[in-house]
């Protein structure tokens, strides 16, 4: 059985591979790129390849009883910090300390995983330099995070950096393909998700048809520069976006489909799906710059969800912006 | 069993190991030799620029019973323990994690022991600027009645945050950012001491990579070392790094040049799907744009300045892009780059960027082309941002040139093609100038050099892309003078009222009072130094006598110029003899 990571990073997992062969391994990495790029699966990779009883060529089994605890999040001498309450505290970097002079419960080797490194408090962060300057030698600390850009650069400079990239949304589109969805469903899909199981579960998800067909109603009255999408705000898209996530997802659809648009203008490529194709046919009339000005519009206010604005607020007003 | 970082096993044990701060260490090694060593010294300086390790090998050097010309021998025990971190004479504090009064305090009483194996007790103090207002107080007071046989060494990166009253207690040393070359130089030394072959071209990719740190230079090839085959490649380090090949590059911008949307979209796909960061991408193409229009000025000093090769497409393209373009260019790119700073949904914004910055030319183009064929009046009926925005500034600058109309600045004779589309001339400012001369000092210049990187540092990646091309040529108290080495940035900066108020805020910052900051050309500065020693201003500002720095110059000089040696240093002889 190939592990998930392999797939979704099989470069990453090849050059890794090559510098455990090596002996090559840094004691610190920056795991950083999006959500879903599989930043803790490799991170939980390497972590089986320190301890895994039948590595091969530098790749762990992923079968064997060290690997196996390793994904179950049971080893000992694997240890993980995350944020809590959205800030990692300078308590958990000083219990993290205080655990990597110690040696391992059952070997020397000892991992340490932080998630969403960006969350460290300053202090937090300024701790855990001097852990990275004076490193216990056997230990390897790996963080991972989404937000590069707010991690400080006195870390920055010591650990060694891993970008990860999502997939394209052809590749993903591809890959659904294989793992047997329908074009038509793949094609929508793949704008959303790079996970499968997360496409399968929406197919037959009401909830998810529900705000899809609220979207798409509501940028179709858009594309007419008719009134009524004010109102479809209410009674439409706000009446299918219950929690937080919803409204992510609402959003999530309104800026690919806009990409999908404009990027259709140039790649003409099939369009497989009938919401897209009637977006796409409703949109004819458009020209490209209006398309991006909109997207860029959308992108643009929807900063305002990170300052509290709350998202009836934001679409109303992205709406009114959008018919002028 | 795990693999030591470079930067951890090549870290400098002696101060001819630290690169590029060849005047500290000199004044160090001096001070140990002579027995002259201060009490509390101050490392102020960028990441990776030695800081720690000097203050290590101070340690050592001042303690070491074999000293030789202020250099440790890092053989005996002392040395050896010091390097390990063992000796309990010399302490390493970590501000950010001890930040509070009692461990200062702590400090306060132990520091009055006599060092017990070494001769001298060493305190290093690192992130200083961490402490809390308390903490400083206490320290203060340590260092009001320094303690016999010990010093301090208090180490950061942001010496601005440090209260003026500890700062005025120590030995200050000003670390500079370690140059692409002397990285280069240090990096080309290890890798043949590991026997490791390296591409020339490469390890200065790397280098340039590093921003004047020697600890990420190190990193990053540390990182493309483990990536590769013992052999530095430029495909290994382009990996690492992020940015894209010169040919990625050159294609790309010459398919937006050739307003080819389709095909820079798919360009794009291909960067991005090679592992590309988005932010180096922006980087990239903002450097390139500016390098365009250097280049369009005075392709000599790409050459000169640059570490890479000028390509025969950043040539042709040199030749193609409209300076006006380039510049509405690095102002969409500048824009994108703030926006992907919190976006989850960069690449949708990198594919918006390629249809501006590809179709958004296309429709502004054929819109006055079709102006003209229908024999409209072009200009007026086409009235486009871009329009506007020049008959803004044309606007805003003849107001500018209203406001200043004392000065009767040297005609600038340079004609141009790049810059023929913007709006003409800008003035210099002589009524601002002639005063900060008159009571310029050497001392007010070099204050304001010193803090120059740190300045640099605190802009956006396109304001310091425009910025890089000037420094402080004179100052005083309170204004400095500052020049450009092209019109073109000049001019571009005295537009840009943003930008001149960001200055001031970051040299408020950095210096602690806002000073006055007047451009001038780089081209027109010696004529400006010129007329203004010959002025009767001269006679009458109360010049003060006889700078050391000029007295071997000053038989060769006429007598007037004693002033001017004084301000400007060697500068100004060059000067008098072309
Ligand atoms: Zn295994
Ligand atoms: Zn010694």
């Amino acid at each position: 059985m190939a592990l998930i990571i392999e797939q979704l990073q099989p470069k990453l997992v090849a050059q890794f591979a090559q510098i455990i062969t090596k002996q090559h391994l840094a004691q610190g990495y920056l795991f950083a790129g999006p959500a879903g790029s599989g930043k803790y699966e490799l991170a939980q990779w390497l972590a089986m390849s320190q301890f895994c009883h039948h590595l091969e060529q530098g790749r762990p089994c992923g079968q064997c009883s060290e690997c196996r605890r390793i994904q179950q999040g049971n080893h000992p001498d694997v240890i993980q910090i995350k944020p809590d309450n959205q800030t990692i505290k300078v308590e958990s970097i000083r219990y993290l300390k205080s655990e990597l002079y110690k040696s391992g419960m059952e070997g020397n080797r000892r991992v340490f995983i932080v998630t969403d490194a960006e969350k460290m408090s300053v202090n937090a962060s300024n701790s855990l330099l001097k852990f990275l300057e004076e490193p216990a030698s056997d230990a390897l600390i790996v963080l991972t995070t989404t937000a590069k850009s707010q991690i400080l650069p006195t870390i920055l400079s010591r650990m060694q950096i891993i970008d990860f990239r999502g997939l394209s949304k052809q590749t993903v589109y591809q890959n659904f393909l294989t793992q047997g969805s329908a074009p038509e469903n793949a094609q929508l899909a793949a704008l959303l998700t790079q996970d499968y199981q997360q496409a399968k579960a929406w197919q037959e998800s009401a909830a998810f048809n529900q705000l899809l067909t609220a979207v798409v109603k509501w940028l179709l009255k858009i594309f007419k520069h008719d009134d009524e999408a004010f109102i479809y705000v209410q009674t439409l898209i706000m009446a299918a976006t219950k929690t937080t996530e919803d409204q992510q997802l609402a959003l999530s659809m309104i800026i690919n489909f806009y990409d999908f648009l404009l990027q259709v203008r140039y790649d003409k490529k099939e369009i497989m799906n009938t919401s897209l194709q009637q977006l796409f046919e409703a949109a004819q009339h458009e020209t490209v710059e209006e398309l991006a000005d909109q997207l860029n519009l959308v992108l643009d206010m929807s900063r305002q969800l990170r300052m509290n604005v709350g998202f009836e607020n934001f679409l109303e007003a992205l709406t009114l912006r959008l018919l002028k | 069993m795990s693999y030591q970082a470079l930067y951890r096993v090549w870290r400098p044990q002696r101060f001819a190991d630290i690169v590029g701060q060849e005047m500290i260490t000199r004044t160090l090694k001096n001070a140990i030799v002579t027995g002259q060593t201060s009490h509390a010294y101050l490392f102020a300086g960028p990441r990776g620029t030695g800081k720690t390790s000097a203050a290590k090998i101070f340690a050592k050097a001042i303690n070491c019973p074999n000293q030789k010309d202020g250099e440790p021998c890092n053989e005996c025990a002392i040395c050896k323990a010091i390097t390990a971190g063992t000796l309990n004479d010399v302490i390493e504090i970590d501000a950010a994690s001890n930040n509070g009064v009692e461990e200062i305090r702590n400090i306060r009483d132990k520091a009055k022991y006599a060092p017990t194996e070494a001769t001298y007790k060493i305190y290093i103090i690192d992130e200083v600027h961490m402490l809390s207002t308390g903490a400083f107080n206490a320290l203060l007071k340590t260092l009001e009645e320094p303690p016999a046989n010990v010093v301090f060494i208090l180490a950061t990166t942001e010496p601005y945050k440090i209260p003026a009253t500890i700062i005025s207690r120590t030995q200050r040393f000003d670390f500079k950012r370690i140059t692409p070359q002397d990285s280069y130089q240090r990096m080309a030394y290890i890798l043949k001491e590991k026997g490791i072959d390296f591409d020339q071209e490469a390890l200065k990719m790397v280098a340039k990579a590093s921003e004047g740190g020697m600890r990420d230079a190190l990193s990053i090839l540390d990182q493309v070392l483990s990536f590769s085959d013992n052999k530095l490649t430029m495909t290994n380090v382009l990996d690492v790094t992020g940015d894209l090949s010169q040919t990625q590059i050159d294609t790309l911008m010459g398919t937006i040049q050739a307003n080819d949307t389709a095909q820079a979209l798919t360009q794009l796909h291909q960067i991005l799907a090679d592992g590309k960061d988005e932010q180096r991408l922006l980087e990239d193409l903002i450097d390139y744009c500016r390098n365009l229009l250097v280049y369009q000025q005075a392709p000599q000093v790409i050459a000169e300045t640059e570490l890479t090769n000028v390509s025969d497409g950043f040539k042709k393209l040199s030749q193609t892009f409209p300076a006006a373009r380039l510049y509405r260019m690095i102002d969409i790119l500048d824009d994108v780059q703030q926006q992907l700073r919190f976006t989850n949904h960069p690449d949708i914004y990198l594919e918006v960027l390629m249809i501006k910055l590809s179709a958004a030319q296309n429709s502004t183009e054929s819109k006055v082309h079709l102006d003209s064929t229908t024999a409209a009046e072009p200009a007026a009926a086409a009235p486009d941002a871009m329009v506007s925005k020049l008959e803004d500034q044309v606007k805003a600058l003849s107001q500018q040139v209203q406001q200043l109309s004392k000065g009767t600045s040297s005609k600038p004779k340079r004609q141009n093609r790049a810059t023929t589309s913007t709006p003409h001339k800008v003035k210099v400012n002589k009524a601002a100038i002639y005063p900060i001369l008159d009571s310029a000092t050497r001392q007010a210049l070099n204050r304001f050099k010193e803090v120059w990187p740190d300045l640099m540092n605190m802009l956006s990646i396109t304001k310091r892309a425009v910025m890089n091309v000037s420094r402080p040529v004179a100052a005083n108290e309170h204004g400095v003078i500052v020049a450009f080495d092209y019109q073109l940035f000049f001019e571009r900066v005295m537009n840009d009222q943003d930008l001149l108020d960001e200055l001031k805020a970051g040299l408020n910052k950095l210096l602690g009072d806002p000073p006055e900051i007047v451009l001038v050309p780089h081209e027109d500065w010696p004529v400006i130094r010129k007329e203004y020693l010959q002025t009767d201003r001269l006679k009458s500002a109360n010049g003060q006598s006889g700078a050391p720095a000029a007295e071997n110059e000053a038989e060769k000089v006429p007598k007037g110029t004693k002033k001017a040696l004084e301000l400007f240093g060697k500068d100004i002889v060059e000067v008098h003899e072309d």
